[in-house]
């Protein structure tokens, strides 16, 4: 037998094993010893961990009693208290009270910007995606494998009293805006329509309408490009009619958002 | 025929675009659950629970020991989140594995102390997800695990999905099926090595 197939037959053998292991087939004891014998095990198991977890995620939502969130928060006070940690809460500023009309807004949004607060109303995160293709698995490489990575800007956009309502991200690359709904939003008089706000003295940019259950998709040109490379700012209005294309806001800002660098 | 070809080629650009974002928000409520934010956490709970509810049933069958293990599976995402790392899953699959673990480690549990081999079924089944939840974890991860379970014999298919989902031991499974112990080893094995082969295309 050749070597080549020698070093075949025992990729395949922990392949094998990776699965079983995966799917608790082997004792706790015995899986342990195997993956403190083979190195590049440990990988293989974390493969097809993830790739049956796409099996289970098939199966249909069911909503839990709400009293197993209520039961759940219990839990998290006692663990909190007893592990006496401070918790790091999510920073909820102290903003004013929301402002009716959209050029109010934007001044009260560069003030709390100047005033250094802008970093504590949104949470920007540069994070590293996986790519949609996982990448092929370390055994059949023998090397330890780097994923492609993809940087995107982020901003939460947050009304001034609750928890962010919208997550934007930017990517540069492709000039390419999407804003998904954070959470199951409130039901509200109005349609929400995004807006882009310069960092210079120019008017709002209005971008489109947002769909709270629903990601949208928005393809900048133009200005709307070059004020979002410039890391300029997200605001949410909530307008009684559908905004014409050039047209300005109306109703009243309910949330808020910034791009910025680290 | 290139028209078509864009439009399909663009309406792929966008989905994976919003799968993209949808990791996002739920890694990034990860990140803020591993600096213990109780907000974060009941968006997290808000956005995933009926779905991370629904794999607990698959595994459990019952509704009320399905929302234990769930509290016990937010627990832990509590205690770990700050192991989840985005470069290596995703994390809707992050959180679906902490809890088919624990629905998995609560069924053997409750199979041991009972003696049955299998569980009662009273699942109660609703649609407690959300259209962007359901953007988020369905995609070509799950079209090709699910491509390559159909290309393997159908009862290693069956195995491997009752030890996946049912949490049987190969002694268990042996009895199941009434076959040898190394039968069943074999043909997991197999299955196992061909499914594999199918996910890496080779």
């Amino acid at each position: 037998m050749s070597k080549a197939t020698d070093h075949d037959d025992a990729a395949r053998m922990r392949t094998a094993l990776a699965g079983e292991i995966a799917l608790g087939l082997v004792a706790g004891d015995e899986a342990k010893a195997e993956l403190a014998r083979d190195p590049l095990l440990a990988a293989e198991v974390q493969q097809w961990s993830d790739d049956f977890a796409t099996l289970a995620l098939e199966a249909p939502a069911v909503s839990p009693d709400p009293r197993v969130l209520q039961r759940l928060q219990t839990a998290l006070v006692d663990d909190l208290a007893s592990s006496a940690r401070q918790p790091v809460a999510q920073s909820s500023p102290n903003l004013p009270t929301r402002p009716a009309g959209m050029m109010q807004s934007v001044v009260f949004w560069r003030g709390m910007a100047a005033a250094g607060f802008a970093a504590a109303a949104t949470v920007l995160i540069a994070v590293l995606l996986q790519p949609s293709i996982p990448p092929p698995s370390p055994a059949r490489q023998d090397v330890a494998t780097i994923p492609s990575e993809r940087v995107l800007l982020v901003s939460q956009i947050m009304p001034r009293d609750g928890p962010p309502e919208y997550v934007a991200t930017y990517d540069g690359d492709r000039g390419r805006l999407i804003i998904v709904p954070a959470s199951t939003l409130p039901s509200r008089a109005g349609i929400p329509f995004l807006w882009l706000v310069p960092n210079d003295d120019g008017d709002p940019i209005g971008l489109g309408a947002l769909d709270p259950l629903k990601p949208v998709n928005l393809d900048l040109t133009g200005d709307m490009l070059r004020f979002a490379n410039l890391m300029a700012g997200l605001v949410i209005t909530l307008e009684p009619v559908p905004v014409a294309r050039g047209g300005t806001a109306q109703g009243p800002v309910v949330a808020h958002g910034k791009f910025s660098s680290h | 025929m290139t028209a078509l070809k864009s439009r399909m080629t663009s309406r792929h650009d966008k989905s994976a675009d919003i799968r993209d974002a949808g990791r996002i928000v739920l890694a990034d409520l990860l990140m803020r659950v591993a600096q213990h934010d109780e907000q974060a956490m009941q968006r997290l709970y808000a956005l995933t629970s009926g779905k991370l509810n629904g794999v607990i049933l698959a595994v459990v069958r019952q509704a009320a020991l399905a929302e234990e293990v769930l509290q016990d599976t937010y627990m832990n995402v509590w205690k770990q989140a700050s192991s989840y790392d985005p470069l290596k899953s995703a994390p809707m699959t992050w959180l679906a594995v902490i809890a088919r673990n624990r629905a998995i480690d609560r069924l053997r549990s409750e199979r041991s102390r009972s003696g049955l081999l299998d569980p009662l079924d009273d699942i109660e089944v609703d649609d407690g997800s959300t259209p962007v939840l359901d953007q988020i974890i369905t995609g070509q991860d799950h079209d090709r695990l699910h491509g390559c379970l159909g290309s393997i014999e159908h009862d290693q298919q069956r195995m491997i999905r009752a030890a996946f989902f049912d949490g049987f031991t190969y002694d268990q499974l042996a009895t199941r099926e009434g076959l040898p112990l190394s039968t069943v080893k074999s043909r997991i094995r197999r299955g196992l090595m061909k499914l594999r082969a199918c996910m890496d295309g080779t």
